[in-house]
């Protein structure tokens, strides 16, 4: 008999996943705290900021880890691991969202979707810089976006990214240069010394 | 881009920068305008993660732990521990409603009145060992029996028990009481009978009104004046 709750904060990712695939409701409880909230912003920003639709996604996510925890391989990173579900399940829905709009690249479309619904950086941060950035982000290629956001923003290693992407390390650093270079050339206009 | 270099650029100003710095920045940017254009970019970044506060909703998690409890088949393991302090300690009722509360209370109570309870007790065991201290002092107490024949070797005589009766004179033995008296030559025994002999007549004042003074274990009174025919003459000489 357990007299003292085993410390699941102090567990990996990995061993937490262990857990889970054992039945222990605690682990999964863990792992939810770590990674929900960064999957669902992650789901935002790729899924046109569709708060329902990245609610569902995490649900969905989720629930494969309990319905299905032996697809984790235990040798690898979770992180990585989950990224990588994660942008699989936003490829597809991006194939979906192409076949529905009979469309090639529904993505400007979607956008224009997102203005009308609420927008979460207007309802943080009312700046017109901060809009132009998240709207040029937003804008990007999908593999270039997918790229910088897993870098600058869920704090990803190139090695890691390259992983979740299914690419090598040289195709990651390609696409971040791009998309750094193109995010900067689009707030060109908010350059102080531009303006001067 | 590495990490350090990221922390260069939100750091430094594009002329503080070092010459290996602009090396490894050169792909990225060129000139100062390049520089604060890139250093845009990462502030962006950064205010977004800030303002990045939003979290799943808790419909979200619950069913996601519907969906664990039937995968599982079981529902989360209740440890014993839980489940008593569940009953001891409801965290829905008020403080001083909550069993565990009120039977440490209680012991709190117990405890601080123990001394007082222990205390009668140890009074009543007192008073009980007194008395019985008492009768066995009584039990103790020899029972003075006289046999009329002690070395008596007929069984079939019984022995006569008398009861010695001590007579007041007898048990109350004289008392003498050496009293000083002014003159050297003389000295007075005085007989004190005990226990004191106590009269009607006496009042209870060692100093009488009628000035004759009367020891505290001697007494003496005045005889009538009818009784001393000399006092009773020299009253009544008429001149």
């Amino acid at each position: 008999m357990k007299i003292f709750r085993a410390q699941h904060n102090t567990f990996s990712d990995e061993e937490l996943m262990q857990a889970i695939s054992k039945g222990d409701k605690r682990a999964f409880d863990e792992l939810y705290n770590r990674y929900a909230a960064a999957l669902l912003r992650y789901f935002m920003r790729m899924l046109w900021k569709d708060r329902e639709k990245s609610e569902d996604f995490v649900h969905d996510l989720f629930a494969k880890i309990v319905n299905k925890p032996e697809y984790f391989d235990p040798t690898r990173s979770f992180k990585t691991w989950v990224y990588s579900v994660a942008n699989n399940m936003c490829k597809n829905e991006y194939k979906k969202a192409e076949v529905r709009k009979g469309m090639s690249n529904g993505l400007d479309n979607h956008y224009a979707l997102s203005d009308t619904s609420v927008n979460v950086m207007n309802e943080v941060q009312d700046s017109f810089f901060q809009e132009a950035f998240v709207k040029n982000l937003a804008e990007l290629d999908d593999k270039h976006k997918e790229a910088f956001s897993l870098r600058h923003i869920e704090g990803l290693s190139i090695k890691e990214i390259a992983e979740v992407l299914e690419i090598n390390e040289g195709t990651v650093k390609s696409r971040l240069f791009y998309a750094t270079k193109y995010l900067a050339e689009s707030l060109k206009e908010f350059n102080p010394i531009e303006n001067r | 881009m590495e990490k350090e270099l990221v922390n260069t650029v939100l750091e430094k100003e594009f002329n503080e920068l070092s010459s290996n710095e602009r090396i490894a920045l050169n792909d990225y940017c060129s000139s100062e305008e390049e520089f604060e254009q890139l250093k845009m970019v990462f502030l962006s970044v950064e205010a977004l993660k800030k303002s990045e506060t939003i979290v799943p909703r808790t419909e979200t998690k619950s069913s996601l732990d519907d969906i664990f409890a039937q995968k599982h088949g079981h529902k989360p393991r209740a440890i014993w521990y839980n489940s008593a302090l569940v009953v001891l300690y409801p965290k829905e009722k008020a403080f001083v409603k909550r069993p565990l509360v009120q039977i440490a209370a209680i012991g709190l109570l117990f405890l601080l009145a123990y001394p007082l309870i222990n205390s009668t007790k140890i009074q009543d065991l007192t008073e009980t060992q007194l008395a019985e201290v008492k009768v066995e002092k009584q039990n103790a107490k020899p029972s003075r029996v006289k046999t009329s024949n002690p070395v008596s070797t007929d069984s079939n005589v019984e022995t006569v028990i008398e009861p010695i009766i001590y007579t007041r004179s007898e048990h109350a033995d004289p008392i003498y009481e050496e009293v000083m008296v002014a003159t050297a030559e003389m000295s007075v025994e005085e007989y004190i009978p005990e226990p004191e002999v106590v009269f009607a007549a006496e009042p209870a004042m060692a100093e009488r009104p009628d000035g004759i003074y009367t020891g505290s274990s001697t007494i003496t009174f005045s005889q009538p004046a009818s009784a001393q025919p000399q006092v009773f003459d020299l009253l009544t000489s008429t001149f």
